[in-house]
């Protein structure tokens, strides 16, 4: 486990390096001129010529990149050109509410996905599963902002249980009314994963059920709540463990989306506004913040994956 | 035919959209005087994002300005008819043709207990001309040099006649005075971290280009013109505005105006207040009109002939009014209202005049055009389908949104765009960007004869009636030779809870509307 763990954290260092030369390079490709922009309307071409040489604008491409490199590796990923900002002050004062709405919707997806397999799934072919089975397709189907749209219509203006949209930290609203303004964007950004962790669910339960193992453990007069929890579930689960995993890291891809609809000030509407604006220091430290991300979240689903690995000696279950 | 008909409609549209301004000006204001306010009450805004930062200085976006007023106050105040009023400056002058003096107001404190006084606009203003990065070197390019005579008394050398202009100017970002404690502390990265000024709310907290918190400030100046606890702007807004407003999450929304039929069921079941203001922001064919074929002013002529503007209007921006043949909106000061409807829409005289110029066949350009753009990119295909008609073959070249401002003004490479543009709240300062020879937003470099003159002597005096009488003439100018192409002009939609008072939306840049002047605030239950 630990050697997987090294491994795993030394292969992503070649994948950061790779993947901020490739936005240095794709940022170039953009059009407009940030100097330009952060001139301001009336500054004078001279003006904007002597704001490209203050901010390196003027260099080749690969000097700026091992320019930014160098300080990257020392923790210093330049300063914002619109706000001022550093780009870890940036990143850091919005990674609270794009975690929280991520790991909102990691919770809701989770407890959906489990409770809607779980029903699907010990009855193939009943009421119940044909509803879930409908449901996870009706998830898969819907995009975020789809759903954003309909939950806000449902259970904001309808129902009038939770707001439309916004923001209040803790500071200024207390845990409740923050947690108030979470619930829907979770629930909108939660909808395609608590789908797939349904589907994945169902079939993993459907295939185990009929296993050698699970019918002895049955004749042994155990109960089916018992069999289940003990014998199917591990087994069963893997399938859909391994999509919690993959779709973790994409969470924080679905939040862009879904940080604008509900006005939320997370990594996702700052990443929005640093390409909109041609923001070149926080697009290049954002970009490889969220592929770090993304390999860390993997790496935590993956060695969950391993623990549940049913080899002998590790579970027993084998034996 | 058509548009002789359409003429009376829009009139009375015009006059309806004053008459919501006149209900919302200070002449309004009385009754709502009479009104106790709830101190302790803050109000949530929404369709504001918050600004990048808070340094006056060095900003860029039009819209912020309104949120950073609430911090800074201004040196001079703009009434919501246009006209100015006393900020922190009490009065203003010209001493002479390059002598501008300003009287400050005594005893205003900034929110870091430093004292508010002449040596503090010098130092502001000294800062404005030189930083690295100022966006607004250029406003005060007149300013030769500044002197604070005594603690109240601020007087400026001008290079050339500018007390006309400079008001507007100094109710703009350039009024916007930081302490000098906060900016000496604070160096380049001044506003990175909020901002002190000695405005009637100070900084609580900033999420750049999202939210915004203010509260009141106790020792403001002018203690009437702080009528709230705070106020939150709450970052920009989806499609459920009024819902937000319903639902008690948001008391007042700068809205998108294709709202405006939602807006107008919510107020007729009184739910909400609601005005729509018209804007400087104009829809244009903007052309570079040192280049053939539009250096002939024929054929500059034939294409105001070619387009159905208040067809267009009706369909791009539908209730609320605007069709215009001037760069200046129909509720600004210096407009002519004769010029209105000046070219009506007449293909056949378009060809005629086409044919006059040399070009009996047509003419063929190709148009900057923002493709993908809601707006914009539709209306150059209306256009595109309108002007056919008269014999314009409008081709089109697709520029991206961060591109099409630079190569038209700076670069000079796009001879014609369908685009926006944003004209200032002061009418000469419009003129002079888009017209004038050296007017930072005119492709052409050149101007029309006399224009450059009526210009500067607009800028030289402060009384707004000699000014409005030379910007008339110019803006007579303007149109006459055919050097803009104009179609509508954008309005603003501002909805807000009844319990909510002194909601003034007037000659507005942006949609977002006003917070301190006159002050908002919430009526006592």
């Amino acid at each position: 486990m630990t050697g997987m763990f090294i491994r795993r954290v030394l292969s992503a260092i070649p994948l950061l390096i790779l993947v901020s030369m490739l936005v240095f390079s794709m940022t170039e490709l953009l059009p407009g001129d940030p100097a330009r922009s952060l001139a301001g309307t009336s500054a004078s071409a001279e003006q904007v010529a002597q704001l490209r040489t203050q901010l390196g604008l003027d260099q080749p491409l690969h000097v700026r990149y091992l320019r930014w490199l160098g300080a990257a590796v020392q923790g210093d990923l330049g300063t914002s050109l619109f706000t001022k900002r550093p780009v870890l002050t940036e990143i850091a004062d919005r990674l609270p509410v794009t975690a929280a709405i991520v790991t909102g919707a990691l919770i809701m997806s989770i407890v959906i996905g489990v409770a809607l397999g779980l029903a699907g799934g010990r009855r193939p072919g009943s009421v119940v599963d044909h509803a879930a089975t409908s449901i996870a397709t009706l998830g898969v189907a819907i995009p975020h902002f789809v759903l954003g749209i309909l939950l806000i219509a449902l259970l904001s203006i309808w129902l009038k249980l939770l707001p439309i949209a916004g923001y209040v930290p803790v500071s200024r609203g207390g845990w409740m009314v923050w947690a108030q303004h979470l619930v829907l964007p979770s629930l909108a950004l939660a909808g395609l994963l608590a789908a797939d962790i349904t589907r994945q669910l169902r079939s993993g339960l459907v295939e185990t059920m009929e296993e050698d193992y699970v019918r002895t453990a049955r004749a042994k007069g155990l109960s089916e709540r018992t069999v289940i929890a003990r014998h199917v579930l591990r087994m069963a689960a893997r399938p859909a463990v391994a999509v919690t995993a993959v779709h973790a890291a994409q969470l924080f891809g679905g939040s862009v989306v879904v940080e604008e609809l509900f006005s939320l000030p997370g990594v996702g509407s700052l990443t929005v506004n640093a390409v909109l604006s041609r923001d070149l220091p926080l697009i290049y430290g954002i970009v490889p913040f969220a592929v770090f991300l993304a390999v860390a979240v993997t790496l935590v689903a993956d060695m969950l994956l391993a623990l549940m690995n049913p080899a002998p000696g590790v579970s027993g279950e084998g034996a | 035919m058509k548009h002789h008909s359409l003429r009376p409609s829009s009139r009375k549209a015009w006059m309806g959209l004053l008459a919501l301004m006149i209900m919302s000006t200070p002449a309004g204001l009385a009754a709502a005087d009479d009104v106790k306010n709830d101190a302790a009450a803050r109000i949530g805004v929404i369709g504001a994002e918050g600004p990048q930062h808070l340094d006056p200085v060095t900003g860029v976006r039009p819209c912020e300005v309104a949120l950073l007023a609430t911090v800074y106050d201004t040196l001079v105040r703009v009434n919501p008819d246009g006209s100015f009023a006393p900020g922190l400056a009490k009065s203003w002058s010209a001493v002479d043709d390059h002598t501008f003096e300003m009287k400050l107001q005594s005893n205003v404190m900034f929110q870091d207990g430093t004292p508010f006084n002449a040596a503090a606009v010098k130092a502001h203003i000294e800062r404005a001309k030189t930083l690295k990065g100022s966006t607004i070197t250029k406003d005060l390019a007149a300013i030769e040099s500044v002197e604070a005579v005594d603690d109240t008394t601020v007087r400026m050398k001008l290079s050339t006649p500018r007390a006309g202009i400079l008001p507007s100017i100094f109710a703009g970002r350039a009024g916007m005075v930081p302490s000098p404690t906060a900016v000496k502390a604070a160096g380049d990265s001044y506003g990175a971290n909020g901002g002190i000024g000695a405005g009637p709310y100070k900084y609580v907290s900033l999420i750049p280009n999202k939210t915004f918190s203010v509260d009141a400030f106790d020792k403001y100046w002018e203690p009437a013109n702080r009528l709230l606890a705070g106020i939150d702007f709450l970052g920009s807004a989806n499609e459920f505005q009024i819902e937000r407003i319903r639902n008690g999450e948001a008391d007042y929304a700068a809205m998108k105006t294709d709202l405006l039929p939602m807006a107008k069921a919510a107020a007729s079941e009184g739910l909400v207040s609601m005005a729509v203001t018209p804007g400087n922001t104009y829809a244009a064919i903007i052309i570079n009109w040192a280049q053939p074929p539009f250096d002939n002013k024929l054929v500059r002529q034939a294409l105001q002939h070619a387009i159905d503007r208040q067809l267009i209007a009706d369909a791009f921006a539908p209730g609320l009014g605007g069709a215009t043949s001037s760069p200046l909106s129909a509720s600004s000061w210096a407009h002519d209202s004769a010029l209105d409807n000046f070219y009506p829409y007449d293909p056949e005289k378009a060809k005629k005049l086409l044919a006059e110029a040399g070009f009996p066949n047509g003419v063929e350009f190709e148009a900057g055009v923002l493709v993908d753009h809601p707006v914009y990119g539709k209306l150059a295909v209306a256009l595109q389908d309108m002007i056919a008609k008269s014999g314009f073959k409008m081709k089109f070249n697709a520029v991206e949104p961060a591109q099409i401002v630079n190569r038209l003004y700076s670069e000079r490479n796009l001879p014609v765009a369908v685009i926006a543009y944003a004209g200032s709240t002061d009418p000469g300062l419009t003129l002079e960007r888009r017209f004038s020879s050296k007017g930072n937003d005119n492709p052409s470099g050149k101007s029309i004869e006399g224009l450059d003159n009526l210009l500067a002597k607009g800028a030289a005096t402060t009384d707004q009636a000699e000014r409005a009488k030379f910007y008339k003439q110019a803006e007579r100018l303007v149109v006459e030779n055919a050097i803009e192409t104009p179609i509508y002009h954008t309005s603003g939609l501002t909805v807000w809870r009844a319990s909510i008072g002194n909601v003034a939306r007037g000659y507005d840049t942006c949609a977002t509307g006003n917070f301190v002047n006159p002050p908002i605030y919430v009526k006592a239950k």
